[in-house]
């Protein structure tokens, strides 16, 4: 049976319900961090749950995602404004993905097909 | 209690990846708002003031393009820790003058979310290692 791809949200406002639907609409298993703040624990969380992928979420998504880079090591973009941004961001490698205040479906949706692709390429 | 230094603060934007040649400059313009934190008391580590030095730059660059950040609700702010927010407010105020722009309160709730996570992490960490 195909691992699902997990995926661990950070928003610095305890958001991030409908980024978290798009994710399981696709069939990914999300983890939404609760509370204020939650993207400075997302790298945590990340490692915690030994997931695919974090998704920060604050004014450029920036401070969880370098967080998280920082202390694990996971490769992060950030100062993301879009779903595509995070596309492209996804392609060139990066598994933590740091964006403004951006909590749509879309966004969700697709980066688990994106990664599904990616890894049916040999990519992730 | 960490005094930030204005080596200290370009060392961060380079590891955020910012242009060198910005750094100088960026690094004078945070300098005051970090002093103002520090003589506030506030509890930050090199983590902290890494992840806030990011939050910073968008911050600065929000600032000079005159973007105005989405409203946080009330209800949301109301969760901040007081001291945090007041915190906020006298780090930020001056950089806000300066660029002739009102103190915006969803950029200090942002702001003073920094310091609370920063300062709850730290208090857990030490009471952790029996301090």
């Amino acid at each position: 049976m195909e691992k699902q791809i997990k995926v661990v949200i950070g928003h610095r406002l305890g958001k991030g319900q409908k980024v978290a639907k798009g994710i399981e609409d696709a069939g990914g298993v999300v983890v939404v961090i609760p509370g204020m703040a939650a993207d400075m624990k997302l790298g945590d969380v990340m490692h915690q749950e030994q997931a695919d992928i974090g998704l920060s979420f604050c004014g450029s998504g920036g401070a969880g995602a370098v967080t998280a880079g920082t202390k694990y090591g996971y490769k992060q973009e950030s100062h993301l404004r879009s779903v595509d941004a995070g596309i492209a961001a996804l392609r060139r490698g990066a598994r933590v993905l740091g964006f403004g205040f951006l909590d749509t479906e879309e966004l969700g949706s697709r980066i688990v097909n994106e990664f599904r692709k990616l890894q049916s390429e040999g990519k992730a | 209690m960490y005094k930030v230094t204005h080596q200290d603060i370009i060392r961060f934007l380079r590891q955020l990846d910012v242009e060198e040649r910005n750094t100088p400059a960026l690094a004078s313009r945070l300098l005051p708002v970090y002093h103002a934190g520090d003589e506030a008391g506030w509890q930050m580590d090199e983590m902290a003031l890494l992840a806030l030095t990011s939050h910073m730059v968008a911050l600065v660059q929000r600032l000079d393009s005159r973007e105005v950040i989405e409203p946080i609700e009330e209800e949301h702010l109301a969760q901040i820790a007081p001291w945090a927010q007041d915190m906020a407010q006298q780090m930020l105020t001056p950089l806000f003058s300066a660029a002739g722009l009102p103190v915006d309160r969803s950029e200090v709730g942002l702001v003073a979310l920094h310091l609370a996570a920063a300062a709850e992490r730290i208090n857990a960490e030490s009471t952790a290692v029996g301090y």
